[in-house]
């Protein structure tokens, strides 16, 4: 792709600023885990939606009271961090008493310039995160943090 | 090439004794060596430093040598005063893993990181290491890549680790290569605090200047 920004832009800007005028430029059509009225508007490469998927395998027992924890001690912060909730999903489908669940809570950011425009800000530099996620992984067997790309997006997505 | 790294918080003083102040700094790195970069750092720099002093050496022989001469002793004085310079971090290291192409660019970036011993494992530290110098594969408009271990350091942090690179313009930084998933989807889960790969240090020094010429071609 062509650089069609001035060193001035550049310099005026943060991250996300500058990344959202790159991508304005490109104007790939995407919109990953959009509706189909949504998906027919024009995403850059860069605003092409993400999924971050946090999955947790939880003590046994645990499942249903661990997810409580989660959601209420990390929905402000993820909502600060640009994520939108996006499903609740748990394994096997029920809450078992005496096994492990595996849940999976699914949340859709705004692709690499939500990343570096919102999302790292607002988690990776402020000091309760590496507290907070060791405080997560106590209370859990393990966990994982991972994002995901509509298959039929990642070449769009790629061409930043 | 063995390089001795410097980065610099300018003290409260005015635009002209800044002006100054680099102009000199660019005399006394040239004094050193020939291969030199000084330069000052770009709006977006992590943490906001001003300026970078970049020496290269052909190794580190030759860095050890220039380090007892005069002009090399002339230069630490002047990043040691803090009446000129109130953050200074310093990192000496050679050049470990290397992705260099003959391409030109202008802009030279470096990051230097420490790991967290508590989050490090040796198997972690051997991914890092193999994946980052794959960024130009995703990243077409980086120029060159390096990463080296540290071996001499001192300031703000221990720091373990200097990433550079050189990319086509300045843009290309704060473009393509922040941009691609391969950095915020991958290479990024060891900067990650939530991701299962997580052990470098947050507090990390990430910064970038005009260069006229691909810095890290020096000596190939």
């Amino acid at each position: 792709m062509d650089n069609e920004l001035s060193r001035r832009d550049f310099l005026k800007g943060s991250a996300a600023a500058v990344g959202s005028a790159l991508l304005v430029s490109s104007g790939l059509a995407a919109g990953a885990f959009a509706d189909e009225e949504a998906a027919a508007v024009e995403l850059a490469p860069s605003d092409i939606p993400a999924l971050v998927i946090d999955e947790f395998v939880c003590k046994p027992g645990e499942g249903k009271e661990f997810l409580e924890y989660y959601l209420e001690a990390y929905a402000p912060v993820a909502e600060a961090a640009g994520l939108t909730l996006k499903s609740k999903l748990v394994f096997p489908p029920c809450w078992l008493p005496e096994a492990s669940n595996t849940i999976q809570v699914i949340w859709e950011m705004q692709g690499g310039n939500g990343f570096w425009g919102v999302y790292n800000r607002a988690t990776r530099f402020d000091p309760n995160t590496i507290p907070f996620w060791a405080d997560i992984r106590s209370r859990v067997i393990s966990q994982d943090r991972r994002f995901f790309a509509n298959v039929d997006e990642v070449e769009a997505m790629n061409n930043v | 090439m063995f390089s001795s790294l410097h980065l610099l918080k300018y003290a409260d003083l005015a635009d002209a004794q800044k002006e100054e102040l680099q102009a000199k700094m660019q005399e006394l790195a040239s004094a050193v060596n020939d291969v030199c970069l000084v330069s000052a750092l770009l709006e977006g720099s992590m943490p906001a430093y001003d300026l970078m002093v970049e020496i290269g050496f052909a190794d580190q022989a030759a860095y050890e040598e220039a380090k007892t001469g005069d002009a090399y002793q002339a230069l630490l004085a002047a990043v040691n005063d803090t009446a000129n310079f109130s953050v200074y971090e310093f990192a000496a290291y050679g050049s470990d893993r290397e992705n260099f192409t003959d391409r030109q660019g202008i802009c030279h970036r470096v990051l230097i990181f420490h790991m967290l011993p508590e989050f490090h494992t040796e198997e972690l530290e051997k991914m890092l290491v193999e994946n980052i110098v794959r960024f130009p594969t995703f990243v077409p408009k980086m120029v060159n890549c390096k990463l080296s271990k540290i071996v001499e350091t001192s300031g703000t942090n221990h720091w373990d680790y200097a990433f550079e690179c050189d990319y086509e313009e300045i843009m290309d930084y704060f473009g393509q290569y922040l941009m691609t998933p391969y950095h915020w989807g991958f290479i990024d889960r060891f900067f990650e605090p939530s991701a299962k790969e997580f052990f470098i240090d947050p507090n990390l020094a990430s910064v970038y200047c005009f260069a006229p010429t691909p810095f890290l071609a020096n000596y190939r």
